[in-house]
């Protein structure tokens, strides 16, 4: 169901300030540099993954379009700029409650846990989103209120590898410089570039283990074949 | 831990958590009357379920701070 394009506006300055507020949380957390860290390396990491799903006809987001305005106001490829900024604050919120709930855990068991939390959200959220045309799902799955299980287990694998990669190469990096607040900070740049590249090993991975998990459940799929139609005219969509 | 545990940070930890849940009862309950999917009792049953784990979690990492802290 398509609301009136308020809504979808609201939504998106909603999630602007939910941005803020996480941000302004997060720093006084884990300190702004290493904020500024994940929140480089998750954007990065979000619009890469996004645009290349949309492309590939896997979801769009443009319910709200009409011939002259796209649904929303900010994007970025063919991605909204909110549903990326959507996922750093979901992740960062999951990461502090596992930092607060979890402290000196191995990272494995703390990336568990964030994992889930988001996942958690997600299934608050994905059903409220779909319904009101926030975000539609177009590619053959199994479908549970809505939301087809590549998307829940895709959201689990994509936080499960984010945290784990930033846990286990970077933050014993920043040990050594000192654990934040740190008065006299790390070679932030140097620590960008360590976490790039792990994306390069990471993001293949995480995008060929989402194909597989789409290909095994495509036999299963109970969504009709006609809804398969997406806007965007995704040049990979080869199920379309 | 990553970060130390500061009162200012714990605080404004606890406001953001607290906005965040409380906007995804505000989406849920919306969603109760919208989601087209199932009737409103199962959609507010599936709400609840959802929230509570989240909200589990808040309120322990809540009660670990503000012992930390006291």
């Amino acid at each position: 169901m398509v609301l009136s394009p308020i809504f979808a506006l609201g939504i998106e300055v909603g999630f602007y300030v939910l941005f803020a507020i996480s941000l302004y949380a997060s720093s006084k957390r884990f300190g702004m540099q290493t904020t500024q860290l994940l929140l480089v390396g998750a954007t990065i990491w979000t619009i890469i993954i996004e645009n290349f799903i949309v492309l590939n006809g896997g979801y769009d987001y443009y319910a709200y379009s009409t011939g002259s305005f796209p649904g929303y106001m900010v994007w970025v490829g063919v991605v909204p700029l909110w549903i990326i900024l959507g996922w750093f604050v979901m992740t960062i919120c999951s990461y502090i409650l596992t930092d607060t709930l979890l402290p000196g855990r191995s990272p494995l068991t703390r990336s568990l846990m964030t994992a889930l939390i988001s996942l958690n959200i997600d299934l608050l959220l994905d059903p409220v989103a779909v319904a009101t045309g926030l975000w539609r799902w177009t590619h053959p799955s199994v479908y549970l209120i809505g939301v087809p299980l590549t998307n829940l287990i895709g959201w689990f694998l994509i936080v499960f590898v984010f945290i784990l990669g930033f846990e286990t190469r970077i933050v014993p990096q920043i040990g050594k410089a000192g654990l934040n607040p740190n008065p006299h900070g790390y070679d932030w740049w140097k620590m960008l570039a360590r976490f790039l590249r792990l994306f390069l090993i990471l993001l293949p991975a995480v995008v060929i283990a989402t194909f597989v998990v789409l290909v095994v459940l495509i036999p299963y799929n109970n969504l009709n074949v006609e809804s398969f139609g997406n806007v965007f005219p995704a040049p990979f969509s080869w199920w379309s | 831990m990553i970060g130390k545990p500061q009162t200012d940070a714990v605080k404004w930890v606890s406001i953001a958590m607290g906005f965040l849940l409380t906007m995804l009862i505000i989406s849920v309950v919306l969603a109760g009357a919208l989601v087209g999917f199932t009737s409103l009792a199962e959609s507010m049953l599936y709400a609840s379920a959802t929230i509570a784990p989240l909200a589990l979690l808040l309120f322990l990492a809540l009660r670990k701070t503000n012992k930390a802290t006291s």
